[in-house]
């Protein structure tokens, strides 16, 4: 499954409660940290683990998207989780 | 419901692992009689259309795919869960009530309190029950779910609701049902394993010993400090709640956005500032339960998936509120978040807590953000909430839901260790604290909080004048008038009265005429200052009447002081006259009262005037000179006026002379008693520590007041009931000095002297009283801890926390006495500035208060209670003593770089340790320092030991640590007692051996040495008479006391018992002479 940047906007826009670009700060886009959560789940590996601490240096929209990517699913011959 | 019959020892595969957490909490589960406490209710909201069976077929199939509630738990052979197998539709437990609508809410409230008050059966489970409340006409309906603490968490809301809504709406097929069983029963197998490996892990082990030094030295938080605070609690708990406003929440989501923070983290922040108003301190850990949840399967998932942790809150209080949260509180959040994989019980186990009671450890106070439910149901939940059951497990939780995108806060507190009215106050500073912040962010942290005034009125809440039905006029004359109107009523009347000589007031009034001329003659004049030193209460009285007639002010000059103590404070005063005997102190002129007394021409002294300052009184200096306070006539006449009429005083009234004059309880004995025409009475020829003498002296004299320090009360009582003398006449019994520690014997005595009063009274020399609590023998209980009680009429009496505000109920403070009781001041300005301060709370610019450095809290009817102080300030046996003082000359030896006195030891057993700080190279020789210190300062404040030390250890934030010090003096006494047994000691008879025994036991030290001074080994006036009693019980005969401090030695003693022996045997020989003359 891959996500493109623009899905991955689409997604946050769901949870978002303002408008956002890469510069804007969680709080500014009205994200909640149960938002970020979820927004994990629906992107990673249903396999994987999310190691929540990389969430703290997580301030902007930008920073939110890598972290997301990062969790991503790997390719089907490579198991694991992703963090 | 199946049983573990597994056999021990073989690896069964329905075992489930159990996380750092939910063993730490099974195991406190355990423990406590109130295991409900961890009952956790949820109520959702429903559609009321739905019908019954929908509802249990929901039910069913949500304990079904949801394989936490089938948990159930043991012990053996390690710590386990296992599933229980799926219930069938209808053998869910589940209460059902239908009430009519009006009676819904009420019925939803109690109908979870039924539910929660039970506790579960774990070991066999089911670990949750249901409840399921209809209103009767289909407006409202809810299914209220309560579970231990063991199968769900906050985040385990969501799981539920949307398992619940899917549930309610039969979207699901029985294949569908078993699928998702299994699927969530293996994902609930690995979230366990990898939480395990989180906190298993080396990463982990490394935080937690990073975190654990970093949590070591933060003192505990004790909302409502108060003596005899239980350290156990029953856990019953109540909850107070507040419901943001629109306009409110919206401020509050702006000023998240705003600071770049989250809800948790301004609400942690708030609630810090808050905790440490109310705590009386400046870092606080509040315990939140953070997601420790890591796999992504566990996010449909109920259980019990976190970890709660210490979030540690610095108050800086002249920090922003802005730089306040967003960056102390968000950075200390983070920092919890960052190491969310550390479990609680292995932080406890690395800070090394013991943990004695059953308390929380580590933290006592809880914040629980209850937002996971974004409230976006789709339909068949309409609203989630978590009721409280009517228990609390830590002293105080904040509990935070989003109802509505509105904040609900509620506050549950532990009733039995903080009461309704302190919760108020918690609730009221929460609600002011939030307010302000989102106000406005730029003002200092200490601005989140107001005064706390009760009633509209300052809470200065005064004791209501005792309505004795005299009020006692004060004249503008001052002292000097009043107390000369009162001898002209009664002329005759005894207003001294010695064994060898009584005063009336006439005589009082011509003495002191004269003896006032005497002093104008000598060139004194209104407002000077002049000493003291008279024997006998005669002289003394007149001369002090005679001092205030001319409008000057008497200085007290005890003559056992050290000459070079004595020196300064006539130097510091500009003392140029002293009444009474030679002292040789530079600078001033002796006169006897004879001299002063002959009539002559010259002027005559005017009446005195309320104008002047009364007396000067020295108390000890941190800086190492002593400060003398000059007190005026306005608080002193105040003083007089409450008395006279709350201690009942009139002609009848005879009130014991105890205290030397230079501590201005003697006041109190003196002056109101002649105000009202009464009789002072001397103690003469009682020693003050001799207690069986000053009995009967009490029962000779028929004394109706008497005042003590508190030191003294108990060996006053003793002394009572080893005479067994009782006391018809006594009316008050006063006491202050230091803390007042009731117990049985002291409410013995009042018990049997039933017209008799204990009155406590507090107020340091720069006010003289200003507080009082009376106890009478009928009360039915009184406090150990005895309170200081409530402010005398005129006297404000402000609590100030560390905030610079009035406290709230329950909230310890800096006691600031204002109103008509602060003196003048002191001698030196500089001083006066430091201590006496404008009374930024009466609204009258130019009053002023007094900062006490005493540590009170107010209770919840006004009463004030003492609870210590932050500084160098202690009592010995009732004396201040300020440990700079004795520092400051101990600094002065040579080869000393520094120098710390601590106090140590309880009650009369309270003494001083010296520990020094050599120059490098340098060895201070101790018994010159010693003898440098007694030349300077009273014997009360020299150290009973000194120690060299190589270091003055340090506290966290730089200070000197004075309780490492303290402790380190106990370990290194203790070392020397049981060093000094092993020493043997010479005496010179049987009576040495026998009395150094009884001194052994009480001193509990061995090895006493024959010739040395016993005040070396802990003798003080209080156990002495312990000892003298026990000599006489021991021996049979009575030694004076007197005659023991000249010499207190063990072979003094010997003499001295044998002499009395001696005496005894002489006069029982000439009694049975007599005897047998006059039979003859």
């Amino acid at each position: 499954m891959l996500i493109t940047p623009t899905d991955l906007d689409s997604r946050i826009a769901q949870y978002a409660t303002a408008e956002f670009v890469d510069s804007t700060l969680i709080q500014e886009a009205g994200l909640e940290s149960l938002s970020l959560l979820r927004l994990a789940v629906e992107v990673a590996d249903e396999d994987a683990e999310i190691d929540a601490v990389g969430l703290v240096d997580v301030r902007t929209v930008g920073d939110l998207k890598v972290w997301l990517i990062s969790l991503f699913p790997k390719d089907a011959d490579e198991t694991g989780a992703a963090c | 419901m199946l049983k573990n019959t597994t056999a021990p020892g073989a690896a069964d595969p329905t075992l489930l692992p159990l996380t750092n957490a939910q063993k730490g909490l099974l195991v406190v589960d355990s423990r406590v009689p109130t295991r409900e406490i961890y009952n956790q209710i949820m109520q959702f909201d429903l559609d009321p259309r739905l019908s019954d069976d929908a509802v249990d077929h929901a039910l069913a199939v949500l304990v079904t795919v949801q394989p936490a509630l089938r948990q159930v738990f043991g012990h053996l052979p390690r710590m386990h869960s296992r599933f229980t197998p799926p219930p069938e539709t209808g053998h869910v437990p589940v209460e059902r009530v239908d009430v009519p609508p009006e009676e819904y809410a009420a019925a939803a409230e109690a109908l979870a309190r039924r539910l929660g008050q039970r506790p579960f059966d774990l070991a066999t489970g089911p670990a949750y029950r249901f409840g399921y409340v209809r209103a009767t006409d289909g407006s409202a309906a809810a299914i209220l779910l309560c579970g231990h603490h063991l199968i769900g968490d906050g985040v385990s809301t969501g799981p539920i609701i949307r398992d619940l809504e899917s549930a309610l709406t039969s979207k699901l097929t029985t294949e569908d049902i078993e699928t998702l069983r299994e699927a969530r029963e293996s994902a609930f197998l690995r979230e366990l394993e990898a939480q395990n490996r989180a906190s298993g892990s080396p990463e982990t082990a490394e935080h937690v010993k990073i975190w654990a030094e970093r949590l070591r030295n933060v003192p505990p938080l004790v909302l409502n400090p108060r003596p005899g605070r239980p350290e156990e609690t029953d856990f019953s708990g109540a909850r107070l709640s507040w419901l943001l406003g629109e306009r409110e929440a919206s401020d509050f989501q702006e000023t998240c956005k705003r600071l770049s923070v989250t809800p948790f983290v301004l609400l942690s922040a708030v609630y810090g500032a808050v905790l440490a108003r109310h705590g009386g301190v400046s870092t606080v850990l509040i315990g939140s339960p953070l997601s420790a949840r890591r796999t992504v399967r566990s996010y449909d998932l109920c259980g019990f998936f976190v970890n709660t942790l210490p979030v540690t809150v610095d108050v800086d209080w002249s920090r922003t509120v802005d730089e306040h949260i967003a960056g102390t509180v968000r950075e200390a959040v983070d920092y919890c978040r960052g190491r969310v994989s550390v479990t609680l019980d292995q932080l406890v186990a690395g800070v090394g807590q013991d943990r004695t009671s059953n308390r929380n450890p580590l933290f006592s106070c809880m914040l629980a953000m209850q937002d996971t439910f974004d409230g976006k149901s789709t339909g068949a939940v309409v609203g989630v909430r978590e009721p409280g059951n009517g228990t609390a497990k830590f002293d105080l939780w904040l509990g935070a839901t989003k109802v509505e995108s509105r904040w609900l806060l509620e506050l549950e507190y532990d009733r039995h260790l903080i009461s309704e009215a302190v919760a108020d106050a918690l609730l009221a500073s929460l609600r002011t604290a939030l307010r302000r912040t989102l106000a406005d962010g730029t003002r200092p942290l200490a601005d989140l909080f107001t005064d706390w005034i009760t009633d509209g009125d300052l809470p200065g809440t005064a004791v209501e004048p005792a309505d004795a039905g005299r009020p006692a006029p004060v004249p503008a004359g001052g002292l000097a008038e009043w107390i000369e109107q009162a001898a002209r009523r009664t002329p005759d009347a005894i207003a001294v009265e010695e064994p060898l000589r009584n005063l009336t007031y006439g005589e009082l009034l011509a003495a002191a005429g004269r003896t006032a001329d005497g002093l104008a003659r000598q060139g004194v004049t209104p407002g000077q200052v002049v000493g003291l030193s008279l024997d006998g209460l005669c002289d003394t009285v007149i001369v002090m009447l005679a001092i205030l007639r001319r409008g000057a002010t008497y200085l007290p000059l005890d003559t056992s002081l050290p000459w070079e103590r004595l020196a300064h404070m006539v130097d510091q005063a500009g003392c140029r006259l002293i009444v009474g005997r030679g002292l040789g102190l530079p600078g001033t002129r002796t006169t006897g009262l004879a001299e002063l007394s002959v009539p002559g021409a010259g002027p005559r002294a005017v009446g005195g005037s309320a104008d002047s300052a009364v007396y000067l009184m020295f108390t000890s200096g941190s800086s190492g000179v002593p400060k003398g306070v000059v007190m005026g006539h306005r608080p002193l006449l105040n003083l007089a006026a409450w008395q006279i009429s709350a201690m009942e005083h009139d002609a009848a009234t005879r009130f014991l002379q105890y205290a030397p004059l230079g501590f201005d309880v003697s006041f109190q004995e003196i002056i109101p008693t002649l105000v009202s025409g009464g009789t002072v009475v001397s103690r003469e020829p009682a020693d003050r520590r001799d207690f069986p003498a000053l009995i009967r002296r009490i029962e000779e004299t028929r004394v109706s007041h008497v005042f003590l320090p508190v030191a003294a009360l108990r060996p006053f009582v003793q002394a009572a009931r080893r005479a067994s003398a009782r006391f018809p006449g006594l009316r008050r019994v006063c006491v202050s000095g230091e803390q007042l520690l009731v117990d049985d014997e002291i409410r013995r005595f009042f018990a049997d002297h039933p017209e008799c009063v204990l009155v406590n009274l507090y107020g340091p020399t720069e006010t003289n009283a200003a507080t009082v609590h009376e106890m009478r023998g009928d009360d039915a209980r009184w406090p150990a801890h005895a309170p200081i009680g409530r402010p005398l009429p005129g006297v404000a009496a402000y609590v100030v926390d560390g905030t610079g505000h009035l406290a709230p109920v329950g909230v310890p403070g800096e006691l600031h006495l204002g109103g008509v009781s602060p003196a003048d001041g002191y001698l030196d300005a500089e001083r006066t500035a430091a201590g006496f301060l404008p009374d930024r709370f009466s609204g009258d610019s130019a009053s002023r208060m007094y900062r006490t450095g005493d540590q009170v809290v107010r209770d919840a009817d006004g009463t004030l209670i003492f609870l210590g102080r932050r500084d160098g300030q202690t009592k010995i046996r009732g004396y201040r003593v300020e440990l700079g003082e004795i520092e400051a000359i101990a600094n002065t030896a040579a080869g000393v770089r520094q120098s710390v006195a601590v106090a140590r030891g309880l009650g009369a057993d309270r003494e001083l340790v010296l520990f020094l700080a050599a120059e490098p190279g340098a060895d201070p020789d101790h018994t010159e320092l010693q003898a440098r210190i007694s030349a300077a300062l009273p014997s009360y404040m020299s150290p009973s030991w000194i120690f060299d030390t190589d270091g003055i250890p340090t506290s966290r934030t730089g200070k000197t640590d004075r309780e490492a010090l303290t402790a380190l003096a106990d370990r290194l006494i203790t070392e020397r007692k049981t060093n000094a047994a092993t020493t043997a000691v010479e005496y010179a008879s049987d009576l040495e051996r026998g009395l150094a025994a009884i001194w052994s036991s009480i001193l509990g030290t061995d090895s006493i040495a024959r010739d040395r001074s016993l005040i070396d080994y802990g003798a003080h006036s209080l156990n002495i008479f312990t000892a003298f009693a026990e000599i006489e019980e021991e021996y049979g005969t009575r030694v004076p006391v007197p005659e023991f401090f000249r010499s207190p030695t063990i072979a003094t003693l010997a003499e001295l018992v044998r002499a009395s022996l001696a005496e005894d045997a002489r006069n029982a020989r000439d009694a049975d002479d007599a005897e047998g003359e006059a039979r003859a």
